[in-house]
This record gives C-alpha cells, structure tokens and sequence, in this order.
C-alpha cells in the first residue's frame, strides 16, 4: 500500500516536473530563435557594456550574441588571414583609422537602413554606407589645475604651450605604437602648418619637450595624471572624465585651425562580407545606435553619436569640458585615414623622437 | 672596530643591501598586483597602497575571465606534455646520434625562438586557414590548435633542459644495466629516465610557463570560449583597469605559489636546477 502511494506521489510529482519545465520556455517566440551573430570589439568594462545594452536584447529575442573581444588591430589581421574563407565575426567595431584598408579591401557588407530606424537620430556625417559612427572622444590636452596655479602656468591654449619651461619632464604624449597616437599627431601638425599628410611639424614639437611618458594605455595615463606625476597631457577627453572629482584635472581643446577646435577619433560599426544572418546584423546595428546604449557611451565619458544624447547631456552641469554642442562636435577635425601612412610615420617618429634629437 | 672587522661588516653589509634589491625587483611588482586588487570600486587608475580592503573583486571575477584561466592550464598541461613528447627523443637523437649536422639540426630546433610570437601566431593563423580550405577542418579558434602552436613554441625549452643533462649522462650506466639484462625498453624507463627526470621537469615547466604567459600567438588563435586568460587581460586592461583581472592574476599567482610548494614537498625545488 506504502508503495502504491510513493509511486502515485512520484507520478505525480513528475507531472509537476513537467510542467515546471514547459512553463519556463519562452511564451513568445523571439524574431531570432536560435541565431548566432558574432560581434568583435574591445574587451573590458566596454564588453559589458555591450553586452549589457545589445546582448541582452538579442538574447530576448531569442539569439545569441558572442562577443569576440578584442583591439581593431588583431581583428583586422584576422580579416586578413581568413580571406576566401568564412570570416571570423559577423559585425565589427572599428577604430576609424581601420576603415579605409577595410573598405579596400572589400571586406564591408552594406548597411540596410531600412532595417535600422535608429538612423534617423544620427546626423547625415554619422552614417554611410558601409557603417555607423558609434562612439567619438574628442583629443584635448588635459591638465592638473593644482598644479598649474601653483607653478603659475598659463592654460595652454595651443600645443606649443607644452614647452613652456615649468611643464618640462611633466608631460605626456601618446605613443606612436599606441591606439590614441594619430588625433594628437595631426593636431600637433595642423597647428604648425602639416596635416595627416605631413606630421613633420608635430615631430618636431614632439622632440622639443622633455616627455616624463609615452603613454600607451589609458589606465596607465590616468595613474600618472591621479599621482601627479604628470601634469598636463595629450590625450581623449574621456581619460580625464574618468578621474573627475577624484583628481584636480580639466581638459582644453586647442584651436588646431582657425575654427577648428580638437581632432576626433572616432569608432564605426561594420558588417563584415561574408558574415551571416543579415537580419539580425542589421538589428543589432541598429542597437548599437539606440538611446540606451549611446546613454552608455556618454556615462563612459565618450561621445554619443546621436543628436539627441548629446544634446542632453550638452546640458548637465560639469559637462563643459567637452564639446558637446552640435556645432562645436562639427568643428573638429576628422582625420582622413586613407592619406595617412602610418609605416611612414613610425619611422619617421622613431629617426625623429626615438632618437632623441 | 678594527679595520678587517668594519671591511667584513660593510662587505655583509652591502651583500644584504644587493639582496634585498633584488628581491625587490623581483617581488614588488606582484606585491603591487596583490595588494591593489584589494581596493575594489569603479577605479580608473592604480591606487597603491590600496585605500580600501574589500574581497568584493573576487566575488566579481568575470565569468569569461575564470574560463580563460581553466582554459590556459589546459593548454599548458596539454603543450607541455606535447613539448616533451617531441622534446625528449630530439634531444636523445641530438645527443646520441651519430648523424651528420647535429649543429645544424640544433640550430633547427631553436627557430621558434627566434621567431617573434606575433608573427608566429599570423603565420599559424594562415596555415589554419590554407589546411582548412582544403579540408574544411579549421583549426583557428579550437583548442587543438591552440595547442599544436604552443607546441611549436614550446619544444625548443624542453630540448634546451634535456640535452645539457643528457651531455653530461655516463653511458655506462645504461651499458650496465643492459649487461645485467635489461631491454632497451627498460633500461630507459628505469635508467635513463630517472637520470635525466630533472631537464624533463624544468623543460616542462618551462613549456608550461611559455604556453600559460602567451599573447602574441593566442591573440591570432582564440576565438569565443577559446580566449586563453593572458588575451582576456590583456584586452581588458587595454581599455580599462579592473581590480577584477588584478583579482583573477592573483589567484594564478597563489595558485602557482602552491604548485611550487606542492613539487617542493614531494620532489624538491631543485629538480629544475640539477643538471647532474
């Protein structure tokens, strides 16, 4: 009899089971059930923030974003080694320093705006054919106002300040085998008279200034700025937005041109060819674009490609070291990377500054 | 004090002063990693000595961080097995062969040192593909492959350790067992190997520690689920600092203070430095 009712109570305990579990699947089956998009782009605290605002979307919609983590740099020569073959991402976040070769090189699909009404909150610049500008940093010279008063340091108002004598073995320039190296160059070089075409005159500022260090990482940069090390630095606006409250620290956009306040580096979306799942790439493009994770972007202190972000973060209180105003944003210089050689440069930075002369 | 007293102090003096700077040296950077990975917050730069201790970063290892660290002692394991495998006969054949061109074959063997790890990884990346095409097995992003290029890699430490002792091994001990009656067979399991077990282990090590620290090679191989833990620091330190990757690095570091002690306990620390 005992056994009787252990089997009923089992019975029906796997009916409960079952119906447990049929109650735990999806009641609305998602645009993209069982479909895979492989997104590349930088690791750390921008992954989750990816991960967080477009994965998780995905993901309710029934596909899986895999993230590929990782720097324009490898990812381009991964593009490069799978050539004929399938690629190794679907949609990648660029640098856009990368895009010329990519485009060259045939290996971007087009964009179907159509599927991306996102588009309509991004100004005319901010889109082409072949991908969306996703987040922009504004390259400034960023300065320890402790320090500058103390000393009694005139604001730079233009990069050749940096030599002023007080400043000397306290400045930090990025490396030239470093991400954040091109804005700062071309904006040493507008401001003596080059351009992306000629840097000589911003290797020569360069060579001029006892430089504490060549900076080749953000994190390392914002160590030296926080312990004083270093006090003034040529470097994106975000790096300082990150050590806001905690150290003395304001950043100045210098006047590269007449007009011409800063150079910006600026990051793209891409569809790479070859990549599957067309659909959903779009969708995903089109998230990379939305208000909730272009509100990420600016809380990470970069630019937001969207006009109505910026617009609201334009005005907030303590935002004032950017540049967030649609005319000011329009009055930076965007490098043109299909002029830069950057093997050419290197070399010349290594005869030049390397050498120490 | 006289003279030859004050001479001795300074000289023990100045040997202790040089000691401790080189355990500085050698110590101060981990210290660093350990002691900030205890400052936990939404912290943009290093802070040493840390403000804070909190053991939060460790609750909040990333998961794709702790994966990467399983994965990379596997791939060690597996490399530094696989380095010995091909290591120890090449150093055998180096050693006791009478082949014309050992230099030669020596010198063969250490290319992989001279090739610098990128352009290890690119070129190991290109022949993945080009197998691929042809088979359609590709080996990039896969476990396997991630192997077989540290492998590569690898070899060179292992035939480095084992031909040195090997050099120094006196055949006659091998020529006594056989007189005694052993088989070849069991004259290198019970002779040879045992004698030689010191360049085998500090080779395997070495394997270990050259597969366990690599970028350049696994920065071109992973692929999701295969990103070893040395390419998920480093693209996560390359945009920002963590405490958490300071977190997961100090686990490895305490994991490998174990395994020393452990090897220490049961074989001692100087199997990597006996060469006889």
């Amino acid at each position: 009899m005992k056994s009787q009712t252990a089997i009923k109570l089992f019975a029906v305990g796997l009916v409960a089971a079952g119906v447990t579990a049929v109650d735990v699947k999806p009641s609305v089956a998602g645009m993209f059930d069982g479909v895979e998009v492989r997104v590349a782009s930088f690791g750390g605290k921008w992954r989750k923030l990816i991960e967080s605002t477009v994965g998780e979307a995905f993901a309710k919609e029934g596909g899986k974003m895999v993230y590929v983590a990782g720097s324009p740099s490898p990812n381009f020569a991964k593009l490069i080694a799978a050539r004929g073959s399938e690629p190794p991402f679907d949609l990648m976040e660029t640098t856009d320093d990368f895009l010329p070769p990519l485009l060259a090189k045939g290996m971007l699909d087009e964009i179907d705006y159509s599927k991306v009404p996102n588009e309509s909150a991004l100004p005319s610049q901010n889109k082409t054919k072949h991908g969306v500008l996703t987040w922009v940093t504004q390259s400034s010279i960023i300065y320890n106002t402790e320090k500058f008063k103390e000393h009694g340091i005139p604001v730079p108002q233009k990069y050749a300040d940096l030599k002023h004598p007080k400043l000397q073995g306290k400045i930090s320039i990025p490396d030239i085998a470093g991400g954040g190296v091109m804005p700062c160059l071309v904006g040493m070089a507008l401001e003596g008279g080059g351009s992306e075409t000629n840097i000589q005159p911003a290797l020569d500022l360069i060579a001029s200034l006892d430089v504490k260090a060549f900076w080749k990482g953000n994190s390392g940069l914002r160590t030296l700025l926080k312990s004083g090390d270093v006090w003034a630095a040529c470097a994106g606006v975000h790096t300082m937005g990150r050590l806001l409250g905690v150290a003395p620290l304001w950043a100045t956009h210098v006047e590269v041109k007449p007009g011409i306040h800063g150079v910006l580096k600026q990051g793209w979306l891409v569809k790479i060819k070859g990549g599957k799942n067309d659909a959903a790439r779009d969708w995903i493009v089109n998230h990379f674009i939305s208000k909730a994770h272009q509100e990420g972007v600016m809380k990470g202190w970069l630019l937001s490609s969207r006009s109505d972000v910026l617009a609201d973060y334009a005005s907030r209180d303590g935002m004032d070291f950017m540049r967030l105003k649609p005319d000011e944003v329009k009055n930076m210089y965007s490098i043109d990377f299909s002029k830069v050689d950057r093997a050419a440069y290197t070399e010349q930075w290594n005869r030049k500054v390397g050498a120490g002369s | 004090m006289n003279p030859r007293a004050r001479s001795k102090l300074i000289s023990s003096g100045s040997r202790s002063l040089i000691l401790a700077a080189v355990y500085i040296f050698l110590f101060a950077p981990i210290i660093i990693v350990m002691a900030t990975s205890f400052d936990y917050g939404e912290r943009a730069y290093v802070i040493f000595p840390p403000e804070r201790f909190t053991f939060d970063a460790y609750l909040n290892i990333p998961e794709y961080i702790e994966n990467g660290i399983y994965l990379s002692v596997g791939v060690g394991i597996s490399a530094a097995l696989g380095a010995s495998l091909i290591g120890i006969p090449a150093a055998l054949g180096i050693v006791r062969s009478d082949i014309p061109g050992k230099s030669l074959i020596m010198t063969l063997f250490r290319i992989p040192l001279q090739i610098p790890g990128v352009v290890m990884g690119l070129a190991f990346l290109q022949a993945y593909y080009a197998i691929g095409a042809a088979t359609d097995w590709y080996a990039n992003g896969t476990y396997i492959g991630l192997v077989i290029a540290h492998i590569f890699a690898a070899t060179p430490f292992v035939i480095g350790a084992v031909v040195p002792v090997l050099q120094r091994f006196q055949p006659t001990l091998e020529e006594a067992a056989q007189t005694l009656g052993a088989s070849r067979m069991t004259t290198f399991r019970k002779i040879t190997l045992p004698l030689i077990a010191p360049g085998v282990f500090a080779g395997s090590l070495y394997a270990f520690m050259i597969s366990f620290g690599d970028v350049p090679i696994a920065i071109f191989l992973s692929k999701p689920g295969t990103s070893t833990f040395p390419v998920e620091v480093f693209f996560a330190l390359e945009q920002e600092f963590d405490t958490t990757i300071l977190a997961a690095s100090t686990l490895v570091v305490i994991f490998s203070l174990m395994v020393l002690l452990i090897i220490q306990r049961f074989s001692g620390l100087d199997v990597f430095v006996r060469t006889r």
